[in-house]
């Protein structure tokens, strides 16, 4: 069948929406940047060591296991709540990173000096890079990222909690 | 009422459900268009550096198109630049679902955490359904805006 498409009216259609979206993303207070950089982690020594530029830190399992014995580090578990009551580090919190909010509640009960701990399955998941860098925007400077995540964690037979989410 | 008259009702009626959709899936990303950018880089398809470019024109292209399909204005065209839209959605969700990621679909509506998989893929090809309903009806109803 034939359908007699105006491929002009598509073009011109097609650019009112570029345009419109760059004025928008322009004046907007939400606006974002053209050119999109990626999260870089960076593995860091101890936990008061800098990290490069604006990087990320991150922590290996020896490190993480020795701060959990330790009881410094507020943990968070930034994967969802389902994926979180199957089993969590214990004591994590859950924020989950895709609903995360500013004013979230259990992030007003973390102090903004305090070690922060953030994970989620492992090396292939990026919403804990993504909480981490949210949570350095919002000042919780002492924030690392736990980058084996709960994958390594359970591979190396460390004990998980199985509960129901906390809301 | 005869048959054809009922498919020309029920052509329009899902004409203008279509738009709905995008109209609303639209105006969703345009609210918090971070959101919607993470979500596309998570399809791990285009560079990253490109991601935020098409962050801000996806949403502004369904507005526009959703909202000139509800008006009935050139439906064809609309429609087409929807089905198009459909495809490159549908194609994005498929190969996730085949490299087994994990992620949230940021389909329609980015808030909903909705995940990749089988269901999704259901509802953007009944969707494209719809569009090319649309597109191949060369007579149609609720026309707000003649051309």
């Amino acid at each position: 069948m034939k359908t007699n498409l105006d491929k002009k009216a598509i073009v011109v259609i097609f650019l009112a929406a570029v345009v419109l979206g760059f004025i928008y993303n322009h004046f907007s207070a939400d606006g974002i940047s053209f050119i999109r950089k990626p999260l870089l982690v960076e593995n860091v020594e101890s936990t008061s060591a800098e990290a490069g530029n604006d990087n990320i830190k991150g922590l290996i399992l020896a490190q993480v296991i020795e701060l959990q014995a330790q009881n410094v580090a507020t943990f968070i578990d930034a994967r969802d709540q389902w994926d979180y009551s199957e089993g969590h580090i214990k004591g994590a919190i859950n924020i989950p990173e895709f609903s995360f909010e500013p004013s979230n509640k259990l992030l007003k009960t973390i102090e903004k000096d305090k070690l922060i701990i953030v994970y989620c399955d492992g090396d292939e998941c990026d919403t804990s890079k993504r909480l981490a860098n949210r949570l350095m925007e919002l000042g919780y400077k002492n924030t690392f990222v736990f980058l084996g995540g709960m994958n390594e964690w359970i591979d190396a037979e460390l004990p998980i909690v199985k509960e129901r989410i906390n809301e | 009422m005869n048959k054809n008259k009922i498919i020309d009702y029920a052509i329009a009626f899902t004409r203008i459900y279509l738009a709905l959709v995008f109209i609303l899936s639209g105006l969703d990303k345009i609210n918090d268009l971070t959101t919607f950018s993470q979500s596309i880089e998570n399809y791990r398809i285009l560079p990253i550096g490109i991601v935020n470019i098409f962050a801000i024109i996806i949403p502004w292209l369904e507005l526009v198109a959703g909202g000139l399909l509800l008006l009935g204005f050139y439906i064809k065209e609309n429609s087409t630049i929807i089905l198009s839209l459909l495809i490159v959605f549908t194609f994005s969700v498929i190969s996730a679902v085949l490299r087994n990621l994990d992620i949230d679909c940021g389909c329609q509506g980015t808030y909903d955490g909705q995940k990749v998989g089988m269901l999704k893929i259901i509802e953007n090809v009944s969707l494209m359904i719809v569009a090319i309903l649309s597109i191949m009806k060369p007579k149609q109803l609720f026309i707000l805006i003649k051309r």
